[in-house]
């Protein structure tokens, strides 16, 4: 048998056989590499493109107060936005839409035409809002479903209440501060799509239902909340000042029933004065003047060393180590009782009864009645002032100090103080929130110290001093028809830290303005609220102290809070 | 072993018959028939189901909208009643409809006997004293 030649067609054949045969294995292979290897990935890849995951926002819980009305709560709110290149006429778009969601239509125009698949048109609109554009039927337009956190009372509480940014998140006051327990939990949906991005029934589809926030529940009086707030805004036109602070707090509780500033916002339109949104009750320190008075002189009876009918030579001035003190009207040296040094408001008195009680003791009282510490309210931003120890006092510091100078406190801090003599002398940790709500509706309220700082006899002696400066002293203006009230006047002169004084070399100065307050609990017999009124630089003539500044506004705050307690008039 | 007799052969063309295995036309059995019928039966109901299950989806999907937009409009009345309930409001209202806080008032004191033999006093005379209503302090 002969040796088979190869032929041209044979070679040919090979060729056409061996090319064919390499395509099927290259085939092959790529085959179980797609089936075998990448199948798993592949599979993933596809899913992926099909699935679409969307997190499900949680409800933020409300903010009710004390009597369940709503003062901050969640809807559902439309936004809307855009894929610019489903746009065939950008400027007729925003020519249409501009009116119905208040933006210039050269902006939204701009907006449409740029070079990308999304755009947001509107943001958290109401129903009614949206259903008028949906209706328009524009071309590139998509709808979405967004929580949107809306205060029904507008700049009620405002400053308490904060307010939430564009995603929802607590940024200032109790919805900064209660952010976990208000944002509950987020949820989650996958599902898969079709092209055309709708769900494909019957497919993938697992949903992660969110967890509604839990819902708070304030210790503050909407109604009083409001009158305090208009007192406020009354007093800052009035006075002329820069600022009013209001604090309204039930002796028995420690509860704050109101807490206004003036002037303040709307959450729901914030603007862009920064300085509006903090809690200056809580966040802003004073030098407290007279109305630390009170706890020089309850700090001395309580310790037995003067009674109210103790007796003082007292002059005008008094010299102490390097600095002299002067009470604030001139007069004769005359004998005044402690009582008399309180109902006149006399620093030369106080420095006298300061002169028997010492530092140690002095500083003792200042902690005490909670100054230098947090107060622990449920605040964010909250400063605890400052009372430097006793032992880094200089030789005239104890002098300043038990008139209410070289330290500083915040207005909340000063009305807990008079909270404490109204409550027998137990003070309190103040509280804004009063109990956090379940989805059930269970109440958990929150842990409150408290810490004796008076006998009940030094309360009540206390009490009976601030009533005489109400009735006879500086606080006259205070007095409240058909109630018996006690108070103290405070007129502070504002420590400026830029203002150089004149020959110094380093800044910080007493300047010009001054801080003028009123604080006082009633009825005086049988106390339920104290009540602190601070204005900040009030420039109007004859209207400095806190005797003219403040006394009014007290005395209409508390007789609207008596009445809305029901307390019956004082027995004559 | 007996011995069978071959069949008889048809003289002349080589054909014979073979008893027995007559070809008749292929027929279902009734069982086969009933099978063929419940798979038929078996596949449109398969297609019905997934129709019923897909419309059913699709209905359920209407009516989570519909839910979501009576939620929507729930959260608007709620909404509405909190304005509603807004002390601001309420002030404006009252003051647009003249109304206006109340100016200092006025406390009268009753004359208050302090024994009940006062009391008994009163009303021997029939005198009716506020307070005697309310109980002697």
């Amino acid at each position: 048998m002969g040796r088979r030649r190869w032929r041209p067609q044979h070679l040919r054949l090979f060729f056409v056989g061996a090319f064919f045969l390499a395509a099927w294995a290259v085939i092959g292979v790529k085959l179980v590499f797609v089936q075998g290897v990448q199948a798993q990935t592949l599979e993933d890849q596809a899913l992926d493109q099909r699935l679409r995951t969307v997190t499900l926002e949680a409800d933020r819980g409300t903010i009710f107060d004390r009597d369940g009305r709503e003062l901050a709560l969640t809807i559902e709110a439309t936004t809307i936005y855009a894929n610019p290149r489903e746009i065939s006429d950008p400027a007729l778009t925003a020519a249409a839409l501009s009116g119905l969601i208040g933006r210039p239509v050269g902006e939204l125009q701009a907006d449409l035409e740029k070079d990308t698949s999304f755009v947001y048109v509107a943001r958290k609109l109401l129903r009614e809002e949206a259903d008028a554009i949906r209706e328009l039927d524009l071309d590139g337009l998509h709808f979405i479903a967004e929580p949107k956190r809306v205060y029904p009372s507008g700049d009620l509480a405002a400053q308490v209440l904060g307010f939430v940014g564009t995603d929802n998140g607590g940024l200032e006051g109790v919805e900064q501060m209660y952010e976990d327990v208000l944002s509950g939990e987020p949820g989650q949906l996958v599902f898969e799509r079709s092209g055309r991005g709708r769900m494909i029934p019957q497919g993938e589809y697992e949903v992660r239902e969110a967890v509604r926030g839990q819902d708070l529940a304030l210790t503050i009086d909407g109604e009083l909340q409001f009158f305090a707030q208009q007192e406020a805004m009354a007093t800052l036109e009035e006075t002329g000042a820069k600022a009013v602070h209001i604090v309204v707090l039930d002796v028995t509780t420690f509860e704050v029933l109101a807490m206004a500033s003036a002037p303040t916002f709307d959450p729901n339109n914030i603007g862009s004065n920064a300085d509006l949104f903090r809690n200056r009750v809580v966040t802003d320190t004073f030098e407290p003047g007279s109305t630390q008075k009170l706890i020089t002189v309850a700090a001395a009876i309580e310790e037995g060393i003067v009674a109210p009918e103790t007796m003082f030579e007292v002059p005008d001035s008094i010299k102490v180590f390097d600095r002299e003190y002067f009470d604030f009207t001139e007069h004769d040296t005359e004998d005044m009782t402690v009582a008399d040094i309180v109902a006149r408001s006399s620093n030369v008195g106080t420095i006298l009864v300061w002169q028997e009680l010492g530092d140690p003791l002095l500083y003792r009282y200042l902690q005490g009645f909670g100054l230098g510490t947090y107060s622990g309210i449920d605040f964010p931003g909250e400063v605890p002032g400052l009372v430097r120890p006793a032992e880094e006092w200089c030789e005239s510091c104890g002098a300043s100090t038990s008139i209410g100078y070289r330290v500083s406190v915040t207005p909340l801090q000063m009305t807990s103080v008079f909270a404490t003599v109204g409550n027998d002398g137990v003070w309190m940790q103040p509280q804004v929130v009063d109990a956090v709500i379940d989805e059930d509706g269970t109440r958990a309220s929150l842990n409150q110290p408290n810490q004796r700082v008076l006998s009940v006899e030094t309360a009540e002696i206390m009490r009976s001093l601030l009533t005489g400066v109400v009735e006879t002293g500086t606080g006259q203006l205070a007095q409240v028809p058909g109630y018996s009230v006690g108070g103290k006047t405070g007129t502070t002169e504002k420590f400026e830290p830029d203002l150089l004084c004149p020959g110094a070399t380093v800044p910080g100065c007493y300047g010009d303005d001054v801080v003028a307050s009123f604080i006082g609990v009633g009825p005086s017999e049988d106390p339920r609220l104290a009540i602190g009124v601070f204005v900040d630089s009030p420039r109007a003539e004859k209207k400095r102290t806190g005797g003219v500044a403040a006394a009014p506004a007290f005395s209409r705050v508390m007789r609207f809070a008596l009445h809305q307690l029901g307390v019956p008039p004082s027995a004559r | 072993m007996a011995a069978r007799t071959a069949p008889a052969r048809a003289p002349g063309t080589g054909l014979r018959v073979i008893p027995g295995r007559s070809r008749s036309p292929a027929r279902l059995s009734i069982r086969q028939l009933g099978l063929l019928l419940l798979a038929v039966a078996m596949f449109f109901a398969l297609i019905y189901s997934r129709i019923f299950l897909d419309s059913a989806a699709f209905e359920l999907t209407r009516l989570e909208g519909l839910i979501s937009e009576q939620e929507s409009r729930f959260d608007e009345l709620r909404l509405e009643v909190a304005q509603l309930e807004s002390p601001q409001r309420i002030y404006a209202e009252a003051q647009a409809m003249g109304m206006v806080l109340p100016e200092e008032g006025r406390t009268v004191y009753a004359p208050m006997p302090v024994t009940t033999d006062e009391i008994g006093e009163l009303a021997s005379i029939g005198s009716t004293p506020l307070l005697a209503t309310v109980g002697a302090r």
